[in-house]
């Protein structure tokens, strides 16, 4: 069903449908063109329009109601083309004509450099044609079919190429030029004009706007329209590629919602930082971004995806309001521009952005350096890295790590003292090969002068640590008995008192000290004794004592894997 | 170079000579010009008539009157001037002088040039 519209021709009527009608113009606009500056040239064409009008009553006269495509097409092909139409005489001139490309003349001075580059120029801006997104024979949007016409090549190995190269490109790991060929392809669709009228689908091909031609393009564009609804092609193959390309349209739907909202949240969360960074959920860090260092960043930042908001979103509004009204809204000035400014927005958001990104990952860095440091602080006794358990206890009880190679830092143990507390921590040093070159100290000053004894509950599965005692620049030393760790001097004296007392049937609560010992270990006992070094002498009240197996101090080699020691005790004799 | 080339060009300079020619026998409308040139297989493109009766006119060899038509608007009427006359009698002359140097040069051979 078509619109149909009344014309005056010489002061008659005649109907004549809308897409005539249109042809009809065009023809009737370009004669008047050509003949505009000739003489006599406004009579000729009211002869011409005079001689339409008798062709029009001879259509009538046959019985048809309205002029429809056909008749204007037939007439217009008959009358011919203006250039047709002239005389010899005005052959000459070229006004009409392809402009002659200043390039191609002879320049001797010219390098190969600039000729190279003006070919390429000229295979990349084709002259003799225009880019538009053919939407008559679109898949998505016309850009792959806009292309082909444009660069030449078949529309299917454009789109072919189209999703095989990003493809290889994630191959190849680089993400980021298949995001790169994506936001091209957004800025294309919004952009580029789609090829509305006959007269831009010519342009589209490089073919002359002329009466002829657009007579062809008009009927061209009828036919395929009116075979549309056949052409449906059934079957596996067409309905799954009915399907990709609803699935590309779903997800570039989807892309697009997501970069439009990503910038929204982008400025949201920028504004935010800038006026109030305490709501930042960075803030538990103490993030923020330093907008006094980087005054420009920000401010760029902002206005970047502002802009790009507002151009995406009247890009969009654009096309869909062209589409709405059949035609291309735009010029080709503001084209251009709308391309680079979302271009220059574009840039200008990523550019930011990564600054941004990278400002806040450094902070982060140097907030989990500084955790780490202060983690390290709290952790290391003298140097020596311990867990939270072993630093508290080597704290509370003034332990000081002097030397800890090979101790796999751990200088404690608990689990196994000698009463069977299984959480009471001791000292203690365990290396499969004995090459544990351990050093435990710690000093009670504030003595008064004299001579000490100390004694200390140790163990060890091998002769070589020893228990050390420094006073006055002397050192005194006693061997750990190595008695492995089940039995032990000490759980014997307790289990013989035990049985003794058990036969004396004095009743012992199952509290005694005694008992525990004698019961540690299921009653095996876990290889514990008591030493003793008498006769530390000292004059500044000072003494030091640990545990060792360092040559220096032990004379001596640790041959065993592990030693423990606890419930050292310096009394005065 | 093209045969047919070659007789549009020949077509070309002869319209006028026949616009002529058929005015002479009787005034015409532009349709009915049309119709004759198109049966003498002289005419291809209709619209190239129109340019050419307007310089014509304009040259002073036509002359036209609008003329009432019962079922259309109105439309010229042509007919040849005086000086439309006297400028077919001179084409005639034209004619016949091409006419015979083509023959001419159709019946004769070239003499060689002896050295």
């Amino acid at each position: 069903m078509k619109k149909n519209i009344t014309i005056n021709m010489q002061g008659r009527l005649y109907a004549i449908d809308e897409d005539a009608y249109n042809l009809l113009k065009q023809y009737e606009d370009s004669l008047r063109n050509y003949f505009a500056n000739k003489e006599g040239g406004h009579e000729i064409v009211d002869d011409i329009e005079a001689r339409i009008a008798e062709l029009f009553d001879e259509v009538v006269a046959r019985g048809k109601v309205a002029i429809d495509i056909n008749d204007v097409e037939n007439i217009v092909t008959r009358m011919g083309a203006p250039r047709d139409m002239d005389e010899p005489q005005d052959e000459g001139a070229d006004e009409n004509g392809a402009e002659d490309n200043p390039n191609g003349q002879e320049n001797g001075t010219q390098t190969n450099a600039r000729t190279a580059f003006e070919t390429l120029k000229r295979f990349i801006f084709r002259s003799d044609r225009r880019l538009y997104r053919d939407i008559a024979n679109k898949k998505v949007s016309g850009v792959m079919a806009g292309l082909a016409h444009y660069y030449g090549g078949d529309v299917t190995w454009w789109r072919i190429g189209a999703l095989v190269i990003p493809l290889l490109f994630m191959m190849w790991h680089m993400p980021q030029v298949v995001f790169g060929m994506v936001v091209a392809y957004f800025i294309l669709v919004i952009t580029l004009p789609p090829a509305f009228s006959p007269a831009d689908r010519l342009q589209m091909n490089g073919r002359d706007v002329n009466p002829q031609n657009l007579a062809e393009e008009v009927t061209a564009d009828n036919v395929s329209q009116t075979q549309q609804q056949p052409n449906t092609r059934p079957g596996c193959v067409g309905a799954m590629g009915e399907i990709i390309i609803f699935g590309i349209k779903l997800v570039m739907f989807l892309v697009a919602a997501a970069i439009i909202t990503g910038c929204f949240w982008l400025l949201v969360m920028l504004l935010l930082l800038l006026f109030a960074p305490t709501l930042v959920m960075f803030e538990s860090q103490g993030l923020a971004f330093p907008w006094t260092e980087h005054p420009w960043v920000g401010t760029i930042g902002i206005v970047s995806v502002a802009m790009f908001i507002v151009l995406a979103i009247y890009g969009l509004m654009s096309i869909w309001r062209s589409h709405k009204n059949q035609q291309s809204g735009l010029s080709s000035g503001s084209r251009w521009a709308l391309a680079l400014l979302l271009l220059a927005s574009l840039t200008g958001v990523m550019t930011c952005g990564t600054i941004i990104v990278n400002d806040l990952l450094e902070q982060s860095d140097r907030f989990t350096d500084t955790l780490h440091t202060q983690h390290v602080k709290s952790h290391t006794h003298n140097g020596f890295y311990v867990d939270d358990d072993e630093w508290e206890y080597l704290t509370n009880n003034g332990w000081t790590i002097k030397q800890g190679t090979h101790c796999h830092d751990r200088y404690t143990k608990c689990g196994d003292y000698y009463t069977g507390n299984r959480h009471r921590r001791y000292l203690d040093c365990y290396d499969e090969n004995g090459q544990q070159l351990y050093q435990v100290e710690r000093t009670d000053s504030l003595l008064q002068k004299g001579s000490y004894t100390l004694t200390a509950v140790v163990r060890a599965d091998g002769p070589g640590a020893y228990i050390y005692a420094i006073a006055d620049g002397k050192t005194y030393k006693v061997e750990i008995p190595a008695e492995g760790n089940t039995g032990g001097t000490l759980w014997q004296e307790a289990k013989a008192t035990k049985n003794l007392m058990e036969a004396d049937s004095t009743k012992l609560g199952s509290n005694n000290r005694l008992v525990q010992i004698a019961e540690a270990n299921d009653g095996n006992g876990y290889g514990w004794c008591t030493v003793s070094i008498k006769g530390i002498h000292t004059k500044n009240g000072r003494i030091s004592y640990g545990l060792t197996t360092v040559p220096s101090i032990t004379q001596n080699q640790f041959y065993g894997t592990w030693f423990s020691a606890t419930d050292f005790h310096l009394a005065k004799q | 170079m093209n045969i047919e080339n070659a007789k549009s060009q020949m077509r070309k300079g002869m319209l006028e000579y026949c616009i002529l020619l058929l005015l002479e026998r009787q005034p015409a409308y532009s349709s009915d010009i049309i119709r004759s040139l198109k049966e003498a297989e002289l005419l291809v493109v209709e619209g190239t008539l129109y340019p050419l009766l307007n310089r014509l006119k304009r040259e002073g060899l036509l002359q036209y009157r609008w003329e009432e038509s019962r079922m259309g608007p109105p439309r010229k009427y042509y007919a040849l001037t005086d000086v439309g006359l006297q400028m077919l009698r001179d084409l005639d002359k034209a004619w016949a002088e091409i006419s015979n140097t083509v023959n001419y040069l159709k019946n004769h051979q070239p003499t060689t040039l002896q050295s």
